[in-house]
């Protein structure tokens, strides 16, 4: 992938991503950062 | 879209430039238009990107009288806001704000596995205000990278997790004035176990020692290097929790601070798992 700016890891819909800058293209590229737990989320419950 | 269930490579340059500013309007990140370089700074965002953003007078905020002479800021700030307190391993607990329409995103951020949201306001001024007050009967508004990188195994169960962030919301509650109480709401618990199990599954390895009474002692923390300042890194992306990463390089594990090589030209590389060294690195974009 190369040189490009590193602008840090943004959690995006509850999911962590890396985020590449790349100044030649102006382009921003988002990998994915997380191994398979997605969707087991235990949210929004009350007492 | 893959999942990156696999192999990373960072390896920083010499060059740091500006990392941009958050658009809060927008909800978008916006690249510097200078490209300022900071390689011999010691931020990561330029002046003029800071005045962008509208929100450097508003750090330190609390919620008394508004300090920034930004419009943007002044409009997110009208927007509805959360209040938080949030549980981080050996039982120390943090209160914060977050916008309301990003609030999962914001103890995310934080590295924040348990929280709960206690109170809802219908700007950030009032959201600001109630911080202040739970801060001052003694719980921390912030928490550092360095804390996290060195308590970043969460040995308590949800349950009790959950009971003591309860018993410290009862607390707050008998304390706090009027005048805030009425933003109160019923607790909303937030519990990011499966992130906090893959931590587990890791970095706790199970006793094999019986103990006096017949039982098994409790699980054993395995070492991990702690990395504040990465110039090269590599290996199996195991967890993220806020801007750290837990990563397995054969049998060694290191947890890396992210958050520092913000603004740095790094050479990136990414392959997945079972593919070989010389066959995905450097396969250009996916």
């Amino acid at each position: 992938m190369g040189i490009k700016q590193f602008l840090g890891i943004k959690w995006m819909d509850e999911k962590p991503k890396i985020l590449l800058y790349d100044n030649v293209t102006h382009s921003m590229q988002y990998e994915d950062c997380e191994r398979n737990y997605r969707s087991e989320k235990d949210n929004g419950k009350t007492l | 879209m893959k999942i990156a269930n696999g192999i990373i490579e960072v390896k920083k340059t010499m060059e740091k430039h500006c990392k941009g500013y958050y658009d809060l309007i927008k909800k978008e990140i916006v690249p510097c238009q200078s490209f300022t370089n900071l390689t011999d700074s010691g931020y990561s965002q330029c002046k003029e990107c800071q005045e962008k953003s509208g929100f450097d007078l508003c750090l330190g905020c609390n919620g008394s009288t508004c300090q920034t002479n930004s419009g943007k800021a002044r409009d997110f700030c009208h927007e509805g806001h959360h209040v938080y307190l949030a549980y981080f391993a050996n039982d120390k607990l943090k209160v914060g704000t977050a916008a309301s329409y990003r609030r999962y995103e914001r103890i995310l951020e934080q590295g924040a596995l348990y929280s709960i949201f206690l109170a809802q306001t219908p700007n950030g001024r009032m959201a600001r205000q109630i911080e202040s007050q739970i801060s001052k009967l003694g719980i921390a508004s912030r928490v550092n990278s360095s804390y996290k990188m060195n308590n970043f195994i969460i040995d308590r169960e949800q349950e009790e997790i959950d009971r003591m962030l309860m018993q410290k919301y009862e607390s707050i509650l008998r304390s706090i004035d009027e005048r805030c109480k009425k933003y109160f709401i019923k607790p909303e618990y937030n519990n990011f176990t499966n992130i906090s199990n893959k931590v587990r599954q890791n970095l706790l390895e199970e006793s094999r020692q019986l103990n006096l009474f017949g039982g098994m002692d409790a699980p054993v923390h395995k070492e991990y290097e702690r990395i504040s300042k990465p110039e090269y890194i590599s290996g199996e992306i195991q967890a993220t929790v806020g801007s750290l990463i837990l990563l397995k390089s054969g049998v060694r594990y290191s947890v890396v601070n992210m958050k520092s090589l913000e603004g740095w030209l790094v050479d990136f590389k990414k392959r997945e798992i079972g593919e070989k060294d010389n066959e995905v690195f450097d396969k250009g974009e996916r």
